[in-house]
């Protein structure tokens, strides 16, 4: 089995009624790592991951998920899935939730009552987990949510906006919980809008927009691009420094000096060619995108939606 | 065989979690007892476990027609109309929900994200709305069938064949619910449209009985010769025939259980019918009667409404199957 653990190309899908959802999309996901997937509302998100778990038929797709082709149904018993705006029995308790769908997997009663247990603690719902879903919160249903996506001791979890209604305290536990997923080896693809989040914990991430994938890769190597060094001064430049400052690669505007994709190191000259002219330097600093700038500059300004036909 | 029990034992929970299973519950076995607490003393019929009497000189603890009596009670009512019409039609409210909430938008996908088939998912979740539907019928024959058993002395295994063909005459109803259901994911228009199909088979196959009554009843002849330059009603007969065969028919199912229970080999009435009718009382059934309840055999009944549902179910099947969720 390859290193990815969906691995797929040339993904389509138009729904019924003509919206194109995916364009093809060529997507690999790396075994055992938190990853981020993007995109703005109507990118597609939440109709691949359908796809992947035999929701959505796709229109077209090459490829593989855990070495299976993708519709492969025995495969999802290793797959756990939080699908958006999830809704659960109201009539079911808590526990009877993760219960019910540990049987949907096909696990056994003895081990899905101590998996059970052992998530409801995990998400922090153990005393609430004999009360009705019916009489949950928001923030509390999302819990229950992750913890039946976890029950069949899935390789891969998909979260499809898990942290929608969870209270900040929440959230942060949530994240923690994914970090713990992480280190058991399993995989998870978590679709997210919020990107400060991601940011804390993906290793990778790829950007969707309109049906097509924008970009894919570590945050580190996409942010890499945007790194530079800025150095900030008072007073003027005088005509022939800044001749010289051009050729030793550094930008100027409005009292900054921008140097990029150099090294810290690698920019002390300029830093003695202005002191040798005489300049203030006011600041030095490594300057690199967040996740949110390299969102906001991977997808078109305008709209949302899929592509209408 | 988790995977079933787990579809199964939803089904249960949501059923049972609402109020509406609980009152047809009561009234299921409220019927049961009531038929139940008539009873028969020497010189008539007593009522609600004997508070109440009433004298009669031919029906009582005495004579055979007693027994003749309280069979066609269950034969003739309590299937057809209680059974075949209210209970179904309250059943039809319980159960019309599972689907359109199983379809629910964030509910579908857990179930369908699963490792098991869609087919298996869909026939398990409709096996367990019949099975509830049978569970209900097969206590209310229980009731009654103890109650023949004590009163009269009739322990009489057939009137179990209510089950089936109860469950036959709900599923061919039900069936259209969830093809509905698959389409629309709406509760209400699944219990109309069911509804609908119901009354609509109800007004052909009584066409089709009409039909076949002015085609063949002697009493129609001077009807029949006086019409002029009309179409053949012979060939009215056919094509009505033709329309209603596809139908659910419902109360023709029920009324098969008249033929399946016997009273020491004698057709249940038959001879209470015969005997009132020498006393001048009701009428003797016509020949022309007989032969019209009998223009269809079981088969034909049986299989046609089995046709229907497995054409419907097979068609939400198939939709389901293929359905973008
Ligand atoms: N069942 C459906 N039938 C028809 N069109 C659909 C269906 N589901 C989604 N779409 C369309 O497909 C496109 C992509 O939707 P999708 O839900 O995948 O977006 P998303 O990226 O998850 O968005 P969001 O961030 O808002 O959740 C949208 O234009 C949407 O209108
Ligand atoms: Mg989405």
């Amino acid at each position: 089995m390859s290193q990815h653990v969906i691995d797929i190309q040339n993904t389509w899908k138009t729904y019924r009624g003509g919206v194109q959802a995916l364009r093809g999309v060529t997507l690999q996901v790396p075994q055992g790592q938190i990853f981020g997937f993007l995109g703005p509302n109507g990118a597609g998100k939440s109709t691949l991951v359908k796809i992947l778990t035999s929701i959505v038929k796709p229109s077209q797709c090459e490829g593989t998920m855990l070495g299976e082709r993708i519709g492969h149904k025995k495969t999802l018993s290793k797959v756990g899935y939080l699908p958006e705006h999830a809704s659960f029995p109201e009539y079911l308790k808590g526990r009877e939730v993760v219960r019910y769908v540990a049987g949907l997997c096909g696990t056994s009663k003895s081990l899905s009552r101590v998996k059970a247990d052992e998530l409801l603690e995990l998400v922090g719902m153990s005393d609430w987990a004999d009360k009705k879903m019916g009489s949950y919160s928001k923030g509390m249903k999302q819990r229950i949510g992750i913890a039946q996506a976890l029950v069949n001791d899935p390789e891969i979890v998909f979260l499809d906006e898990p942290t929608d209604g969870v209270d900040p305290r929440g959230r942060k536990e949530m994240r923690d919980v994914l970090v713990k997923m992480r280190e058991q080896g399993r995989t998870v693809f978590v679709n997210s809008h919020l990107l400060g989040e991601l940011e804390m914990i993906c290793d990778s991430i790829a950007i969707m927009d309109r049906g097509e994938l924008v970009t894919q890769g570590t945050i580190a190597d996409l942010t890499a691009k945007s790194q530079r060094i800025e150095i900030g001064y008072l007073g003027q430049l005088s005509s022939d420094l800044m001749t010289k400052l051009s050729a030793m690669g550094g930008e100027h505007s409005a009292q900054t000096i921008t140097i990029y994709q150099k090294q810290i190191s690698e920019i002390q000259s300029i830093i003695d060619t202005l002191r040798a002219g005489a300049v203030v330097i006011s600041r030095v600093e490594e300057v690199r995108q967040n996740l949110e700038d390299l969102f906001i500059s991977s997808v078109s300004a305008t709209g949302v939606g899929g592509t209408q036909n | 065989m988790t995977q079933i029990f787990t579809i199964l034992w939803d089904s249960y929970k949501l059923l049972t979690a609402k109020k509406l299973f609980w009152i047809t519950l009561g009234l299921t076995i409220f019927i049961a007892l009531l038929y139940a607490s008539v009873g028969f003393y020497d010189g008539g019929i007593s009522l609600f476990f004997g508070t109440a009497k009433l004298d009669n000189d031919l029906i009582n603890a005495q004579s055979d027609l007693a027994s003749h009596f309280y069979m066609k009670i269950f034969t003739n009512y309590l299937v057809p109309w209680w059974l075949g019409l209210f209970s179904i039609v309250l059943a039809l409210i319980s159960v019309t929900p599972v689907f359109p909430n199983f379809f629910e938008k964030g509910a579908i996908d857990v179930a369908v994200s699963k490792p098991i088939r869609r087919t298996t998912l869909f026939l398990t979740k409709y096996m367990g709305c019949l099975l509830f539907v049978a569970a209900q019928v097969a206590l209310f024959c229980v009731i009654c069938y103890i109650a023949q058993g004590v009163r009269i002395q009739q322990w009489s295994l057939q009137i179990f064949w209510a089950i089936p063909l109860l469950l036959l005459a709900f599923s061919s109803i039900f069936c259209i619910a969830v093809l509905t259901a698959v389409v629309t994911r709406s509760t209400v228009f699944s219990l109309l449209m069911a509804l609908l199909m119901w009354g609509l088979g109800v007004v052909l196959n009584s066409a089709e009985k009409g039909a076949y009554n002015y085609a063949y009843n002697p009493m129609m002849e001077i009807a029949r010769s006086t019409e002029q330059g009309g179409i053949n009603p012979e060939k009215v007969h056919q094509i009505t025939q033709g329309i209603s065969m596809p139908t659910p028919k419902v109360t023709r199912l029920t009324n098969l259980l008249k033929e399946k229970v016997k009273i020491d080999g004698k057709e249940v009435g038959s001879y209470l019918d015969a005997f009132l009718s020498a006393f001048g009382f009701g009428e003797k059934k016509s020949e022309f009667k007989l032969q019209s309840g009998k223009r269809h055999s079981m088969a034909y009944i049986f299989g046609s409404t089995l046709a229907f549902n497995i054409v419907v179910l097979g068609l939400a099947c198939f939709l389901f199957e293929r359905k973008d969720f």
